[in-house]
């Protein structure tokens, strides 16, 4: 089973270090949950091991191959920014057939969500089914691993459960790393969460964990376990 | 290509102006305007400098196949 290695990625900016000497493993079929404070580094960490953010020091591998740049990662790892990135002017069952394979087309011009837009072009689409279309064009897109970078930016209550069950039910195949300021939809997601903080990546065993490591407060965590249980 | 036709109106000229507009083009339409979009070209394996040396490439194809006509 091929497996995301990511080691020793070290960032700094203005003499100040973001990311210290970073470590992480995804394997395929595994969700891994990437939580931290505002500018703690999760964006431009995902940024790095996709290969467009430079850094002083990285080592990125899937299976036996060395990822050095967005090149050498093509068919391997995609990216989702937060902003939307499809270009406008486009109709979506255009940007379909540009950015996935053939064998991977079918199932998403016959979603009940995208079957609707194929016709409109992307500029002409609401923010929500932009993401929506950007969303299932990745996890459909035949790279192994998915890095997700607030994916449920703008997206109503909805559509955010039918992406999170939409991954979970397709998360056999892939490996994914998804960040979300709303931490719950993380930890509903996710296998595995580390906490990103003062430019170290810490394994969170237990929600409770979170109150001690400062990023969530009791009151927090209180509701939490309320809606859980 | 209307630079071309506008300023000098001959067929070279025409293949010139595609090596000035085509950067200054790729330059205004996604490094200030839509620098997000680069991130389609990103997912599909083609990084900056890939989609810069494609663009200054066609312009001089385009250069080589209108001198030639």
């Amino acid at each position: 089973m091929s497996t995301l290695h990511i080691d020793s990625i070290t960032k700094s900016y203005d003499n100040k270090k973001i990311l210290s000497d970073i470590y992480l493993t995804c394997k395929k079929g595994e969700i891994v949950g990437l939580i931290g404070r505002n500018g703690s580094g999760k964006s431009t960490l995902l940024k790095i091991i996709f290969g467009i953010e430079k850094c002083e020091n990285k080592f990125v591998q899937i299976g036996d191959k060395v990822i050095n740049n967005i090149a050498s990662g093509r068919t391997l790892i995609n990216y989702l920014p937060q902003d939307f990135f499809l270009p406008n002017n486009i109709k979506i069952k255009a940007l379909i057939n540009l950015f996935l394979p053939k064998e991977n087309r079918s199932e998403l011009i016959n979603n009940d969500y995208i079957k609707p837009l194929l016709h409109k072009k992307n500029q002409e689409l609401s923010g929500g089914e932009k993401r929506i279309v950007e969303i299932l064009l990745i996890v459909h897109s035949n790279a192994e691993f998915i890095l997700l970078d607030e994916p449920f930016n703008g997206v109503s209550p909805i559509i955010k459960t039918y992406i999170i069950n939409y991954i979970k039910k397709m998360k056999s195949s892939k490996g994914y790393i998804i960040t979300d300021h709303d931490y719950e939809n993380v930890l509903n997601l996710a296998d595995k969460i580390m906490f990103l903080k003062d430019g170290t990546l810490k394994e969170v065993m237990n929600k409770k964990q979170l109150v001690d490591l400062g990023y969530l407060s009791q009151t927090n965590y209180n509701m939490l376990i309320e809606e859980s249980s | 290509m209307v630079t071309g036709l506008i300023f000098v109106g001959d067929i070279k000229s025409i293949g010139f102006s595609f090596l000035f507009i085509a950067p200054l083009m790729q330059y205004f339409i996604y490094e200030v305007k839509n620098k997000h979009e680069y991130y389609f070209y990103y997912n599909l394996g083609l990084s900056n400098t890939i989609l810069w040396v494609s663009t200054i490439v066609i312009g001089f194809l385009n250069l080589i196949l209108l001198s030639l006509i």
